[in-house]
């Protein structure tokens, strides 16, 4: 398989002198920082494409580096294989979306994302009896579950700056901002609240606070990514975190 | 493409609860599309299963878009 060299962004952060960088990237490769203002964007140079038999490790080599840093402070994780042909493309990516980076880094400083997911525990059989019955029964589901992502709101918001609440295939996901060392007493928070027999409720994080981040840090308008092979897609930070992503739960 | 119209199946499925607590669809129309989202969940089921598919199966990874359903 004939390789090319390829920029792959890790994430962005706020310089601080005190922040200890990881040691090594993807594929033991060595990490550099790009800085731009107070902006730093680590990245490493990597053969691409990647072998498909290692895309596995080379996730959880990514999502090392990038929890090095979220451990120590506020990120803007990129997704894996969000790749720029070369520097330049990198510098001009950060010149134009630096300032959106730097608002959002800012704001979102000492905050991660800890989520909740409820669903159901089995969708179970559907009515069949009529059409009418089937339909009311998917109703009477989805009630019950909005029921109680209602009524976990107000408790989650005591705990949270902000909470977010998306629909999702048989259940809802609940965004939560907190503060950074406020991990512990949320999820205390949160088991303390008794979950409906038909539903279950699974708890993770912290995570960085990417459902948090701005539209425009969110999909900004750069081409020159290759996702999974392809190079027709467009490069941005995961709006949630990458590694994980849905099975983590 | 049985991904597609399974990702179709829900935003139906949604859009005809909505409308059915809204008050805007009379018993016969529910009835109606009820045995229609019926049938076309029964459907897609039978033909992923043909393929070895579970309905969990027909999510797809679109890379930097996220999946075509929401886990």
């Amino acid at each position: 398989m004939t390789q090319s060299q390829k920029i792959l962004a890790y994430c962005a952060f706020l310089h601080d002198p005190a922040l200890s960088l990881p040691s090594v990237g993807v594929s033991e490769t060595n990490i550099n920082v790009l800085e731009h203002d107070r902006l730093r964007l680590l990245w490493s140079q990597v053969g691409w494409p990647f072998d498909p038999s290692a895309l596995q490790q080379r996730a959880i080599e990514f999502h090392r580096v990038v929890h090095h840093l979220f451990g120590q402070t506020a990120v803007v994780p990129f997704r894996l294989l969000s790749l720029f042909d070369g520097h330049q493309h990198m510098t001009d990516f950060i010149a134009r979306h630096g300032p959106g980076f730097i608002a959002d880094l800012e704001r979102l400083h000492n905050v991660v994302q800890m989520e909740c997911i409820i669903f159901f525990k089995s969708p179970g059989r559907p009515d069949l009896s009529s059409g009418s019955a089937y339909l009311q029964q998917k109703a009477g589901l989805k009630r019950a579950l909005d029921e109680f992502a209602e009524h976990l709101k107000s408790p989650l918001k005591a705990v949270s700056e902000e909470v977010r609440i998306r629909e999702v295939n048989n259940g809802k996901r609940i965004y939560c901002r907190v503060q950074r060392g406020q991990e512990e007493s949320f999820k205390v928070r949160i088991q303390e609240i008794s979950v409906p027999p038909s539903l279950e409720r699974r708890i993770s994080g912290p995570w960085p606070a990417s459902e948090f981040l701005s539209e425009s840090v969110k999909m900004p308008e750069v081409a020159q990514s290759y996702p999974a092979g392809d190079r027709h897609g467009r490069l941005r930070p995961q709006p949630r975190t990458a590694v994980g992503r849905g099975k983590r739960h | 493409m049985l991904s597609l119209v399974e990702l179709l199946r829900r935003l139906l499925e949604r859009q005809a609860i909505r409308r059915m607590e809204g008050g805007s669809l009379d018993e016969g129309k529910i009835e109606e599309m009820g045995q229609a989202l019926m049938k076309l969940e029964m459907k897609v089921h039978e033909i992923a299963a043909a393929f070895g598919l579970k309905p969990e199966d027909l999510n797809l990874e679109l890379g930097p878009l996220g999946n075509l359903l929401d886990k």
